[in-house]
Order: structure tokens, then C-alpha cells, then sequence
């Protein structure tokens, strides 16, 4: 650990900049892990990795830097153990920032020359994560680090890989592993002494975007968020992303109750997966068998950078075995992906693409052109049978185009249908039907590749293998 | 029914009227006098006899009746007026005004709920809110910003839909004053019809294939009507001069203006 002189608080020893104040850190305090990783691909297949051993730090460095490519910032479950481990390389700091320069001058001395002999062993140059058993741990590394070796992987090897994900030299194209830092999987972390190797300080990691780093909340506990700007993970109350220094509101509350509890293990039977953007599975958090509440900044909430999940957004709980959701009034709401047809009622909203769809029934729609009370009758277009109609909200209260249902059957989609989003690339050729008999309403999907969601009132059931939308964030549950 | 024919002349003659204004024939049968709301000033207003008259084209069962606007001002409406359509409840009570002004004819809108609207001869211009007919297609022509809340008071942020690349709209406005579909133009230009058009209404027996087009530009947009069998109408704001010719819709009534004397 390094005590900022500034602010006191504990940093990780390979922190460049104190997470609480952003002051730079002087290396000398540095204990030992360095940025682990990136050095020595654990797995051969590592593309043209540079040459092996020290040297290869840079080579593999080098190629993390690789502009941001990579997508999806892997989310790093919260491990937690006491000890502040980080899974992955953590520190990047070198995120092109000022931060660079100070890395250098820091690194090298720090990681790099110490260790650098050791260069070849570590592959599990990874985390010393000093959670080792199931916690949540959950390392994650850069997605784009993890790609997935095409060759067996032994179980170490893998760790490794996610330990070290920097030094991915993917091939351009490789995807991206999920890895997910679930309890169940977190196996033991590789010992940290390896990361300690090969830490080449060479200028090359400047401006690699790192992705995220795992950090432990200190105190071991796992309360975190992820960095909006790097997808780091940044334990709570911290006011400065490690790895790329973007600054956090002081005011975050202190995490009350933790979800993704490690400890909880025993009780928890369900989780929530983070499904990233390329659908890969991201970290996993567990739902207690009490209520877990998520959001923007309730109870430590892993998402304080996403905008659109309200403070308090949703509770998920149990009653007899059964998994709830609930939303807790929040601006944007729980959607869940629908598998059979639904029945929809007057106000409900869709989310189909990137749109974002309210299903109004005609008996119910308000008039926008008053009357004049003389008993002059309105005049318009006839309704000619419209039951329905689905607008697309732009903004609270706020709907642009409108579409009216009058066929029994009007289809959704991106080429073929009734209502069409030609330049809505999320959208499915054929995606959706909207339909109504015997004076109900429904809506159904149809087989499209992202699926059709409908917002859940008040509470919901949840079952096994659901996806949900909160805000910006896709989960899929998983339930014992 | 609000006029019947003089037995003697042929003219039209309110039904409330005991003489004809024309000849001054006795009427037949001619019901009590209604206390109709506002005045009739129809009588003793007929020195210019003959100018204009207005041809009732589609009127529930009254095709073919003709007005003789032979006064200084004619009012139309349900309950008023001489040029009365007590059965269309989409006038109001005192809907129009015909007058002549230096000679000319114009129809003045008395406030009325839903209007008058003229048919276009040529491209005419609209403004934000304008209001057309395309067979029985009411649209309104909107350009405003959207606007719209997207951050809460708790600085959470809406997920919404993407907003529409340009403001240019049609909504279409239903009987009973409910909207119906809204439509964001992507270009410059919309046209409406019944198929193969940007916004069509298949099921409008009325409205042409290709009905009308709306260009738009910074400075505001212009209707043309693509040659359609029964027009494109526009709600006139105010005032509007009338000529020879010109056609125009007071709630279900379409009526043709005939000028016959200069």
C-alpha cells in the first residue's frame, strides 16, 4: 500500500495517483506489483508477441496500446478480500493523460526493474489477488485483453490472461473474452509475485486506453463503480478513477448495503450477468436472498457512471424461491425481454433497437385539439378503425414520430412492416408485431437478433435466463 | 335543409323566410319565424343581386343548391346566418362571413372551431401550425423544435429514442381533436397519398395516389397539389379574398364559388 501524503488514503502499490486526491504518488513507496500483466502472454497463441522475457513487456505493451478499440469495458465484479488486490493490471494510469509522463518516470523504477527478471514466469503476473477463494472476486481485465486464445487454455493460463490483459497482442479482430469475475468463478488468483515481472516501462504504454482496472474497495469491501470513462472499476469513495484519473463527484454517499457481497455467497441463489455490448458476459453480481437494491447511487452501486439507471432504480428480492424485480419509480424503468406474446395496455413502453416505443390504446388517447363547447363536433381525418397507436419518445413527455395501429396485425422492423426504423441498425429486418383481438392488445416478437423489451409495472417476476434492461446496462439472470 | 325554391322564381330561399327575397313570392308553407342566433340580414340587402353565388357541391343530400350572396355580408353557420347548415355539426354557430369589400368577394373566418379552408390553385405557403386537407385527411404542419425534458430533477438522464435529424412534421389530427400518426420528414420534401408516397392513407377513398407535396426550407414550407382528383385544401387564416372558380370547405359542405358579374 502507499499512503498518499496528500490525503492519507491507501493506495494500491502500483497506483501512480492516489485515488482519493489525484496526487502523484512517488514510486518509492511502491511495494511490489506492478503492472502485472501485460507482460508475457501466458498463452502462446499470443499473437506475434514481442520477444519473450522482459523485452516482451514492451512488445505486448505496445500492442495494448492499441488505440481504444475495444469496446466494452469489462466490468469488473467487485472482488473482495481484504486485501486490496486488483486484478489485472490494474494501474493502468498511462491512459494518455498527464498521467503518462509520471507513469514512466514511476514505473519503471517501481515494477520494472525489480521484477523484470522474473519477466517469463508470470503469467499470473495477475493479481496477486489476494481474494482467493470465490469471493467475487473478479478480475477483470480489459475485455479486449482477454480475447480468447484460440488454443486450449489451461485454467491457469486463463487466469493469467485475465490477470495480464494488457499484453494481448490480439490480433486485430480477436474478440474480446468475457470473463466474469463472478464468485463462482473467481478461482484462486495467481500470485501477485508474478505480476511483479515483467514491467517494461517503456513509454509505449502511454495512451493505451487501458481498460479497466479492478480495484478493491479498501477495507476489503467491494462497493465500486465503474469508471465512465475507462470502465474501470473504482471503489466507492473514491474521488479519482486509477486508471484513467476522471473525477467523480465528492458527494457520493458511503455504500450502505453491498450487493454483489462476497460473503453473502451462501445465501445468494440468483445473479445478475452484465452482458457487454458484443453480448459477452461481463461481471456477475449476486442477489441475496434478502433485497438488493440497484442503482446510480444507492447502496453502492457499481454504476454511478450511468446516467441513465436513477439513484435508486430497482429492487430484486425473493418471496418463496421466487425472484422479483422491482422499480423503484425510476425515470427509465426495468425492461424485461419478452419470449412469448404479451399483453399490452394503454401507456406501455417498448424498447425495440435503440428506440423507445409507448403503446397508446385510441379510446384512450387524449384530444389535443379542444372543442369549443358550443356542441360543434371536432373534425379531422376519420379514425377509421385505429385501435392503437406507438410513439417514439424523445424525452420526458416528449414523443416524435407517431405511427397508428389499425390493422389487426401491424409489424415492426427495420426493411419489412408497417412501422419502420430504416436507420435503426438494432432493429431486426422483421422484428416485432403488435396486434390486437377481442379488444386486447399484444405484442410479441419475432425472433429478432436483439430482442423486444417491455418495461415492467411496478414489480415483476423474474425467471431464469431473463434479460433486463436498466439503464444502460443488460443483464441476463442466472438463477440456482 | 336550409333553403327551398320559390315557386315562382326557382330561387333559393331560407327556409325561415315567409317571402321570396327575389321575387316576392309568398312561401309555401313557410315554417315560423326561428329566432336564429344573430342577425339575418338578408332581407332588404339585395342591390347587388345576382354577383356571386356560392354552389353546394357535397352537402348531405343537398348537392346542387345554390347561395346568392346578393348582400353586403352573407353569415354561414349552424345556427346563424343566411347560408344555414343545421345538421353539420362540424360548423360552428356563426362560422363564416361572405362579404364584398370594394367590389370584391371575401369569406372571413368568425371564429369559428374548425374553419374554412380553400382549395389551392397553385403552391401556396404554410406556416408552423397550418392546417391542410388531402381527401379526408386532416395534417397539420408543424416545424418547431421537439424540446422536451431528458434530464430529471435527480440528474438522471432520459433513454429515449434518437431524436429525428430535421423538426419538419405531419400529424395527423383525427375527428374528435385526437392526433394520429406524426411524421418526421427526412429531407426537404414530403408528398401524401394514397401509396407509393412518404405518408400514405391507403384506406382514404379520397385522396389521390399522389396527392400533395410539402417542400420545406429554413424559412418555412409551401403546399403543391399534385393534380389530384379532389384537391388539396388549406385552412385560411383571417381573411381570404375569393375568385371565379374557387372551391372551399365549411365543415362537410364543399361549396363552388360562381362570380358572376364583375
Amino acid at each position: 500500500m502507499i499512503i498518499c501524503p496528500n490525503c492519507s488514503r491507501e493506495n494500491e502499490d502500483h497506483y501512480k495517483f492516489c485515488l482519493g486526491c489525484g496526487t502523484e504518488l512517488s514510486k518509492a513507496a511502491a511495494p511490489s506489483k506492478p503492472k502485472p500483466a501485460p507482460v508475457a502472454m501466458p498463452v502462446p497463441t499470443v499473437v506475434p508477441v514481442a520477444k519473450a522475457t522482459p523485452l516482451a513487456r514492451p512488445a505486448s505493451k505496445v500492442p495494448t496500446a492499441r488505440p481504444a478499440p475495444t469496446p466494452p469495458p469489462a466490468v469488473g465484479p467487485a472482488a473482495d478480500d481484504g486485501s486490496p488486490t486488483l486484478m489485472g493490471d490494474a494501474p493502468s494510469f498511462d491512459t494518455g493523460d498527464p498521467p503518462v509522463d509520471e507513469t514512466e518516470a514511476t514505473e519503471p523504477p517501481v515494477a520494472v526493474e525489480a521484477e523484470a527478471p522474473d519477466a517469463p514466469a508470470p503469467e499470473d503476473a495477475a493479481a496477486p489477488a489476494a481474494s482467493v477463494e470465490d469471493d467475487g472476486i473478479a478480475a477483470q481485465a480489459t475485455p479486449a485483453l482477454v480475447s480468447a486464445p484460440p488454443p486450449p487454455v489451461s485454467p491457469e493460463a486463463e487466469r493469467a490472461l485475465l490477470a495480464a490483459p494488457p499484453a494481448a497482442p490480439r490480433p486485430a479482430g480477436s474478440v474480446d473474452l468475457p470473463f466474469d469475475v463472478s464468485m463462482d468463478e473467481a478461482p484462486e488468483v495467481p500470485p501477485p509475485a508474478a505480476s511483479l515481472s515483467d514491467e517494461v516501462p517503456d513509454g509505449s504504454i502511454r495512451g493505451m486506453p487501458r481498460p479497466q482496472a479492478m480495484a478493491q474497495g479498501p477495507g476489503g469491501s467491494i462497493d465500486a463503480r465503474l469508471c465512465g470513462s475507462c470502465g474501470a472499476m473504482v471503489p466507492d469513495g473514491f474521488k479519482f478513477c486509477g486508471v484513467c484519473g476522471t473525477r467523480y463527484e465528492p458527494d457520493r454517499a458511503a455504500p450502505e448495503v453491498f450487493v454483489p457481497q462476497v460473503q453473502d455467497a451462501p445465501t445468494s441463489v440468483a445473479r445478475l450477468v452484465l452482458i457487454h455490448p458484443d453480448g459477452s458476459e461481463g461481471a456477475r453480481f449476486p442477489l441475496s436472498s434478502g433485497e438488493t437494491t440497484v442503482g446510480r447511487s444507492h447502496p453502492a452501486s457499481l454504476f454511478a457512471e450511468d446516467p441513465f439507471l436513477s439513484p435508486r432504480h430497482a429492487t430484486f428480492y425473493f418471496v418463496r424461491g421466487q425472484l422479483f424485480v422491482r422499480d423503484e419509480n425510476s425515470l427509465n424503468g426495468v425492461f424485461l425481454r419478452i419470449k412469448a406474446e404479451v399483453e399490452l395496455f394503454h401507456w406501455d413502453m417498448l424498447r425495440i433497437g435503440q428506440q423507445l416505443l409507448r403503446f397508446e390504446e385510441m379510446s384512450q388517447v387524449r384530444p389535443v385539439m379542444p372543442g369549443a363547447g358550443d356542441g360543434t363536433t371536432v373534425m379531422g381525418s376519420p379514425v377509421r378503425g385505429a385501435w392503437g397507436r406507438l410513439a417514439t419518445a424523445v424525452a420526458i413527455d416528449t414523443t416524435a414520430a407517431v405511427w397508428v395501429l389499425r390493422k389487426p396485425e401491424e409489424f415492426i422492423g427495420r426493411e419489412r412492416g408497417d412501422i419502420l426504423f430504416n436507420e435503426d441498425g438494432f432493429v431486426s429486418g422483421a422484428h416485432a408485431k403488435v396486434s390486437t383481438r377481442e379488444g386486447r392488445y399484444f405484442l410479441s416478437d419475432l425472433d429478432s437478433t436483439n430482442g423486444t423489451y417491455l418495461r415492467i409495472k411496478g414489480e415483476g417476476i423474474v425467471a431464469r435466463g431473463d434479460l433486463l434492461l436498466l439503464g444502460q446496462q443488460l443483464f441476463k439472470v442466472e438463477i440456482d | 335543409m336550409s333553403t327551398v325554391g320559390c315557386s315562382n322564381c326557382g330561387a333559393d330561399v331560407p327556409v325561415a323566410h315567409r317571402f321570396c327575397g327575389k321575387c316576392g313570392h309568398p312561401m309555401q308553407g313557410a315554417p315560423p319565424q326561428v329566432d336564429a342566433v344573430g342577425q339575418t340580414a338578408f332581407f332588404g340587402a339585395m342591390q347587388t343581386l345576382g354577383k356571386a353565388k356560392l354552389i353546394l357541391i357535397r352537402g348531405e343530400g343537398m348537392d346542387g343548391v345554390s347561395y346568392h350572396l346578393n348582400a353586403a355580408e352573407h353569415i354561414a353557420g349552424r345556427k346563424a346566418g343566411a347560408i344555414l347548415f343545421p345538421e353539420d355539426n362540424y360548423l360552428s354557430p356563426r362560422h363564416a362571413n361572405f362579404f364584398y369589400d370594394g367590389g370584391r368577394l371575401f369569406v372571413r373566418d368568425e371564429g369559428s372551431l374548425n374553419g374554412i379552408f380553400t382549395r389551392i390553385r397553385e403552391p401556396a405557403s404554410l406556416t408552423d401550425g397550418d392546417v391542410f386537407l388531402a381527401g379526408e385527411e386532416l395534417l397539420r404542419v408543424e416545424m418547431g423544435e421537439l424540446g422536451g425534458q431528458t434530464v430529471a430533477p435527480d440528474h438522471t438522464h432520459f433513454f429515449a429514442s434518437p431524436r429525428p435529424a430535421r423538426t419538419f412534421r405531419l400529424t395527423q389530427l383525427f375527428e374528435g381533436g385526437r392526433s394520429g400518426l406524426c411524421y418526421f420528414v427526412r429531407g426537404d420534401t414530403v408528398t401524401v397519398g394514397r401509396e407509393g408516397c412518404d405518408v400514405n392513407f391507403a384506406d382514404d377513398r379520397f385522396i389521390s395516389g399522389r396527392h400533395c407535396r410539402i417542400d420545406f426550407t429554413p424559412q418555412g414550407a409551401a403546399i403543391t397539389d399534385l393534380q389530384s382528383r379532389n384537391g388539396t385544401y388549406v385552412r385560411i387564416q383571417g381573411q381570404r379574398e375569393l375568385s371565379h372558380g374557387d372551391y372551399l370547405f365549411l365543415g362537410k359542405q364543399l361549396l363552388r364559388v360562381e362570380i358572376t358579374t364583375n
